[in-house]
C-alpha cells in the first residue's frame, strides 16, 4: 500500500510541476520581447551588441531613460498623445451621449435615417477617408497641429450605438416620473440617465482611450514636428534616428507603453468586459 | 375660488401656450441639436471624404505639385483594378492575413486552455498571456526592429545569422517577419476573447462527456471547439479586418520592401498618396481597399445580428 | 411653490390640515387616439375637491391614458382637461401640479430614499433647509424615516410602494394620480395599504384620481366609481348605486364577486304573470318593471341576477313534481357544473338547460352541492332587466 500510495503521489507531483513548467515556459516566450526590452534599456549601449548576450543586468543604468525623456523628446511625445487622446475620448464621450440621448429618448424627423448614418461610420474604414481628409485638414490651416489630431474623431459610431442602446434600458416610467418631477431633458440626462449608465460610461471611455492612443497613419501624415507629434510616431521616429544608441530607443519604448500597461492594469475588468461584449454575449 | 377649486389654483406665469405644436418643435429642435455635432463631424470627416476618395479616382495626378489634376474618367480605375501592381499588393495583403490570422487565433487558444486549468496561482499566468494587449503597434515593431537587427539583434543572433542580412532584409522572410510581429502584439487581445469564450463553454458538458468515456482530445474536438467556433469566428473576421489595415509595422519595420515583398495594399496607398503625391492612383487603391472591407464589415455585421437575434 | 408666499410652518401645517387646498380635475369631451385607434371616446368625468374617484374596467379600457391625459404626459385628440376652474390642455406636466403614483413606483434606483423623496423639490427651488424639512415631516407620516438612507433596491414592495407615495406628496400638490398602486403586492400587504390609502385620503382631503381593475379596491376605497370600457364611460357614481343599480350589462357582469349573472330570455306570460322565460324556467317580473317591459314592447330581454340572490334548491327536497310557482320568485332548472369554497360561503356555478352558467353563493350551513347534481334555482324579486340591443338598464 504505501508504495502504490506514494507512487500516485509522485505522478501527481509530476504532473502538477510539469504543468507549470508549461505555463511559465509559455509565459516566458509571451513575455520575452518586453523582458529583453527592459533588461537592454537598463544597459548601457555598448553592452547591447555584446554577444554572448547579456540576460540580466548587473549594474543597470538609469540614464537611458532621462535621455530618452528629454533629449529624445518622448515626455514631449508623450504629453502631445495625452493631450490629443484625453481630448478625443471626452470630444466622443460628449458627443455620443448627447445623440445616444436623442436617439433614446426624443422624437424627430429623421431619426432612424439619422441613426443608420451614425451606424454606417463604422463601415467605413479610414483607408477610404484618409486622402480628402488630409487636404481638407491642409485647407483648414490645421496641418500639423492638434485640431488636425482631435477633431476628425469627435464623433464615435460606435458610442452613438452603445449609449442609445443603454439609454433605452432606462425605464420610461422613470422618465415620466421625472417629467412630473419638473426635470426637463437635459436635467434628465444629468442626473438620472448618466449616474445609471456609469458601467457603460467607463466600458467606452476606456476603448476610446485606447483607440485614440494607439492611432498610427493618421498622426503620421497630418503631424511633422515635435511639438505636435504623438507618442506612436515618436517612437517610430526615434527608433530611426537614434538607430546606435538602442538604450535610448529601448528606454523610450519602455516609456512609450508604460502609461497603457498602468491604466489597462488598473481597469483589467471594464476591458475585459468592452472586448467580450460584442462576442460572447452577442 | 370656486366650488370646484376653494384653493383658486392657477398655473405659474406663463404657463400656458400652444403646447402641443410647441412641445413637438421643442422637442424636434432639442433632438437636431443633440445629434447635430456627432452627425456634422460624421459628414464632414466620413461620408464626404469617402465619395471625394472615389472621385479623385478620376483624375490622374500631375507630374508635378503645382500642375491641375487631369481628368481620365473611368479610364483611371479600369488601369489600375486590372493592374499586376494591384494584385501583386492584393495578394501580399491576402498572404499577410493567412500568415497572421489562423496562426493568432490557434495560439490564442491554446494560451487559453493553458491557462483555464485551476491551478494556484494561474490569474499571474492569465495577467501575463493578457499583457500584449497594451502594447501598440509602435511599440512591438521597435522592439523586434531591434531584436531583428542584423548586427545587435538577440533574435537575430540566435537564429543563426549574425552579420549578413537580417530576416527582416530578406526577401523570402520579411512578410512572416512582420507577421509574427503582429501575432505576437495581438495576443493579449486574442487570448482575452478565446478566453472569455472557453470560459462560458458549461462544465457540464464537459463532465457529462468525460463520464461516457471521451479523452480530453476528443472532448477538445467536439465538445470545446464547437461551442467556441462563434468566438473564433468572431476573432477571426476582426482579425482578417485588421489584417487588411495593418500600417505601423510595416511602416516601421520595412517600409514596404525589402524589393516591395512587403508592399500590402494599404502600405502602397500611403506610398502613392503622400510620398508620391500620386492622389489619383492611391485613390483608386483606397476605393480597392474599402470596397474589400466593406464586404468583410458585412459579413461581421450580418453575423452579429445573427447572433443577437438568437439571444433575444 | 412660485408666487406662494405662506412662510414655512404654515405649509408643512397646510400638508397636513384637513381643509388641503385640493382641486378638482375634469374632462371634458376628451377623446384621444393613438394613429387611428381611439383609447379614450369623449369622455366627460368630473372629480371633485378632495374627492377619491376611481376609474375602474378591464384592461385597455383606457383608464390609464385617462391618468397620463391629466397629468400631461399625453396630450388630448380632442376635448379640455381642466383641473380647478382652468383648462390645462396648454400646460406642461410639471406646471399643472399634480403627481403621480406609478404601478412600477418609478423610483430612481441610484437615489436613496431621502434623496427621491426629495427629487421633486428639487427642481422648483425649494431651499436645501425648507427640503429637508419637508422630507422628514412626510416620511414620518408614512412610517419611513428608518428607511431614509437605504436605496430603492433594498426596499420590499410596501416600502417602495410608500416612498412613491411620499414622493408624490412633498410636492403637496393639488390632485393625485394613481396607476393601480397595489397591484405588485401581495394580497396581505394589498388589504393593509389600501386601509392606510383610504386614511391618508381623510387626514389630507386631496383629489385622488385612482386606476384599478380590481373591483374590491374600486368598492372599497373609492368616494364614487367610474367604469370605463374600451373609451367609454359607463357608469359613474357610488359604489352603492353601482352595485345596486348597474347602468348596463357591462357594469353589472364587472361589479361583484361572483359577478352578476347575465341571462337572456323571452317576454311571456306565466302564470298571467309577466315574467321572462328560458328553457327550464321562468323568472316572474314585478309588477312596475313588467308595465316598463311591456310598454318598451320588447321581445328579448337581458336579465341580471345577483349570485346572493339566488337559491339552490336540490331536487330531491321538493319531490319530483315541480314546485309551484311562489309570487316574485322565479325558478330554474339547472346542473351544478363547479363548486367553490371560498371561506365562509360556497360558489356554486350551475348550468341552465339553455346552455348559461349561473353563479350561486351560498353559505356553508345549507346543503354541501355536488357536481352533476339536478338543481332547481330559486331567486328572489332582485331582477335586473336590460335592453338586449343598447345593454342599458331598464328602469321603472
Amino acid at each position: 500500500m504505501p508504495t502504490e500510495r506514494s507512487r500516485l503521489t509522485a505522478r501527481l507531483v509530476v504532473r502538477r510541476v510539469s504543468r507549470y513548467l508549461l505555463l511559465i515556459s509559455v509565459a516566458a516566450v509571451v513575455l520575452f520581447p518586453i523582458y529583453i526590452t527592459v533588461v537592454d534599456a537598463l544597459l548601457p549601449s555598448q553592452k547591447i551588441g555584446s554577444r554572448p548576450p547579456t540576460l540580466f543586468p548587473l549594474h543597470p543604468v538609469w540614464s537611458s531613460f532621462s535621455l530618452a525623456f528629454n533629449e529624445a523628446h518622448l515626455g514631449t511625445y508623450l504629453r502631445n498623445s495625452f493631450i490629443v487622446t484625453v481630448a478625443i475620448t471626452a470630444a466622443e464621450l460628449v458627443t455620443s451621449v448627447l445623440a445616444g440621448y436623442a436617439f433614446a429618448f426624443l422624437r424627430f424627423p429623421f431619426r432612424s435615417v439619422l441613426f443608420v448614418v451614425c451606424l454606417a461610420t463604422l463601415m467605413v474604414p479610414m483607408e477610404a477617408t484618409i486622402i480628402p481628409n488630409y487636404r481638407t485638414v491642409e485647407a483648414l490651416g490645421w496641418y500639423n497641429t492638434f485640431p488636425a489630431l482631435i477633431v476628425p474623431f469627435v464623433g464615435s459610431g460606435i458610442g452613438v450605438f452603445l449609449f442609445r442602446q443603454a439609454f433605452r434600458g432606462v425605464p420610461k416610467d422613470l422618465r415620466d416620473a421625472a417629467t412630473l418631477d419638473g426635470y426637463g431633458h437635459l436635467r434628465f440626462l444629468a442626473r438620472v440617465v448618466l449616474p445609471l449608465n456609469r458601467p457603460v460610461i467607463a466600458a467606452f471611455s476606456i476603448y476610446a482611450f485606447l483607440a485614440a492612443w494607439n492611432q498610427y497613419l493618421w498622426p503620421l501624415i497630418v503631424t511633422q514636428t515635435d511639438n505636435v507629434r504623438t507618442v506612436q510616431i515618436g517612437l517610430r521616429q526615434l527608433s530611426s534616428t537614434n538607430f546606435n544608441q538602442l538604450d535610448v530607443v529601448f528606454a523610450g519604448t519602455i516609456l512609450a507603453a508604460l502609461p497603457i500597461f498602468v491604466l489597462l492594469l488598473a481597469f483589467q475588468k471594464q476591458l475585459v468586459r468592452g472586448l467580450t461584449a460584442g462576442a460572447v454575449k452577442g | 375660488m370656486s366650488e370646484r377649486d376653494p384653493g383658486g389654483w392657477r398655473p405659474p406665469q406663463g404657463a400656458i401656450r400652444n403646447r402641443r405644436l410647441d412641445r413637438t418643435v421643442r422637442e424636434a429642435s432639442l433632438g437636431y441639436l443633440l445629434v447635430l455635432p456627432a452627425v456634422f463631424v460624421f459628414g464632414v470627416f466620413v461620408f464626404y471624404p469617402l465619395i471625394k476618395t472615389a472621385y479623385l479616382g478620376f483624375f490622374s495626378s500631375p507630374p508635378a505639385p503645382n500642375l491641375p489634376a487631369h481628368y481620365v474618367g473611368l479610364s483611371q480605375y479600369g488601369h489600375v483594378l486590372g493592374s499586376s501592381e494591384l494584385r501583386d499588393d492584393l495578394w501580399r495583403s491576402v498572404q499577410f492575413v493567412l500568415l497572421t490570422v489562423p496562426a493568432g487565433i490557434a495560439i490564442g487558444i491554446a494560451l487559453a486552455v493553458l491557462a483555464n486549468q485551476r491551478l494556484a496561482g494561474i490569474r499571474i499566468f492569465r495577467t501575463i498571456y493578457s499583457s500584449t494587449i497594451a502594447t501598440s503597434t509602435a511599440v512591438a515593431s521597435v522592439i523586434f526592429l531591434t531584436l531583428l537587427n542584423p548586427q545587435v539583434g538577440l533574435l537575430n543572433y540566435w537564429l543563426g545569422r549574425k552579420g549578413g542580412a537580417g530576416l527582416l532584409q530578406s526577401s523570402a522572410w520579411a512578410l512572416p517577419s512582420v507577421s509574427v510581429v503582429t501575432i505576437w502584439q495581438n495576443i493579449g487581445f486574442t487570448f482575452i476573447l478565446m478566453s472569455a469564450a472557453l470560459q462560458s463553454v458549461p462544465d457540464e458538458l464537459l463532465e457529462a462527456a468525460r463520464t461516457d468515456g471521451a479523452s480530453a482530445w476528443y472532448r477538445f474536438g467536439h465538445v470545446t471547439m464547437p461551442l467556441l467556433s462563434p468566438m473564433i469566428f468572431f476573432a477571426g473576421i476582426v482579425g482578417v479586418i485588421g489584417g487588411f489595415q495593418a500600417f505601423g509595422q510595416i511602416d516601421i519595420l520595412t517600409q514596404g520592401g525589402p524589393d516591395n515583398h512587403t508592399l500590402v495594399l494599404i502600405y502602397d496607398v500611403y506610398q502613392q498618396a503622400f510620398q508620391y503625391d500620386n492622389f489619383g492612383y492611391a485613390a483608386v487603391l483606397s476605393v480597392s481597399l474599402f470596397a474589400i472591407l466593406l464586404v468583410l464589415t458585412f459579413v461581421q455585421f450580418w453575423y452579429f445580428q445573427r447572433r443577437v437575434f438568437y439571444a433575444n | 411653490m412660485s408666487g406662494d408666499s405662506t412662510p414655512v410652518t404654515d405649509q408643512v401645517a397646510s400638508t397636513f390640515s384637513p381643509e388641503r387646498l385640493a382641486s378638482s380635475v375634469g374632462l371634458e369631451g376628451v377623446s384621444k387616439y393613438y394613429d387611428d385607434v381611439p383609447a379614450v371616446k369623449e369622455l366627460t368625468l368630473d372629480a371633485g375637491a378632495g374627492e377619491f374617484l376611481v376609474l375602474l374596467g378591464p384592461s385597455g379600457c383606457g383608464k390609464t391614458t385617462v391618468l397620463r391625459l391629466v397629468s400631461g404626459l399625453e396630450d388630448p385628440s380632442a376635448g379640455a382637461i381642466r383641473i380647478g376652474d382652468q383648462v390645462v390642455n396648454d400646460v406642461d406636466p410639471k406646471d399643472r401640479d399634480v403627481a403621480m403614483v406609478f404601478q412600477s413606483y418609478a423610483l430612481y434606483p441610484h437615489l436613496s430614499v431621502a434623496r427621491n423623496i426629495e427629487f421633486p423639490l428639487r427642481s422648483r427651488q425649494v431651499p436645501a433647509t425648507e427640503r429637508r424639512h419637508l422630507v422628514e415631516e412626510v416620511a414620518k407620516s408614512l412610517r419611513l424615516e428608518q428607511l431614509l438612507g437605504r436605496k430603492p433596491a433594498q426596499l420590499s414592495g410596501g416600502q417602495r410602494q410608500r416612498v412613491a407615495l411620499a414622493r408624490a406628496i412633498v410636492r403637496r400638490p393639488r390632485a393625485f394620480l394613481m396607476d393601480e398602486p397595489l397591484s405588485n403586492l401581495d394580497a396581505q400587504l394589498r388589504v393593509e395599504m389600501r386601509a392606510e390609502l383610504v386614511e391618508l385620503h381623510a387626514r389630507l382631503g386631496i383629489t385622488i384620481l385612482y386606476v384599478t381593475h380590481d373591483q374590491v379596491e374600486a368598492m372599497t376605497m373609492g368616494d364614487r366609481v367610474a367604469i370605463l370600457d374600451q373609451g367609454e364611460l359607463q357608469q359613474v357614481d357610488t359604489p352603492a348605486v353601482v352595485y345596486d343599480r348597474p347602468a348596463n350589462s357591462f357594469v353589472a357582469g364587472f361589479i361583484g364577486n361572483p359577478p352578476m349573472n347575465i341571462i337572456r330570455g323571452t317576454l311571456g306570460s306565466v302564470n298571467d304573470t309577466l315574467s321572462v322565460r328560458l328553457p327550464g324556467g321562468s323568472l316572474p317580473l314585478p309588477p312596475p318593471l313588467a308595465s316598463v317591459a311591456r310598454s318598451l314592447g320588447l321581445d328579448q330581454l337581458v336579465v341580471g341576477i345577483r349570485p346572493e340572490d339566488v337559491n339552490v334548491v336540490g331536487t330531491e327536497s321538493v319531490g319530483s313534481a315541480r314546485p309551484p310557482v311562489e309570487h316574485g320568485r322565479g325558478t330554474l332548472e339547472a346542473v351544478v357544473s363547479l363548486v367553490e369554497l371560498v371561506g365562509h360561503e360556497q360558489h356554486v356555478a350551475c348550468r341552465l338547460r339553455s346552455g348559461e352558467l349561473v353563479w350561486v353563493r351560498t353559505t356553508n350551513d345549507s346543503m354541501p352541492r355536488r357536481t352533476g347534481e339536478h338543481v332547481l334555482l330559486q331567486t328572489n324579486e332582485n331582477i335586473h332587466l336590460f335592453d338586449p340591443a343598447t345593454s342599458a338598464r331598464i328602469d321603472v
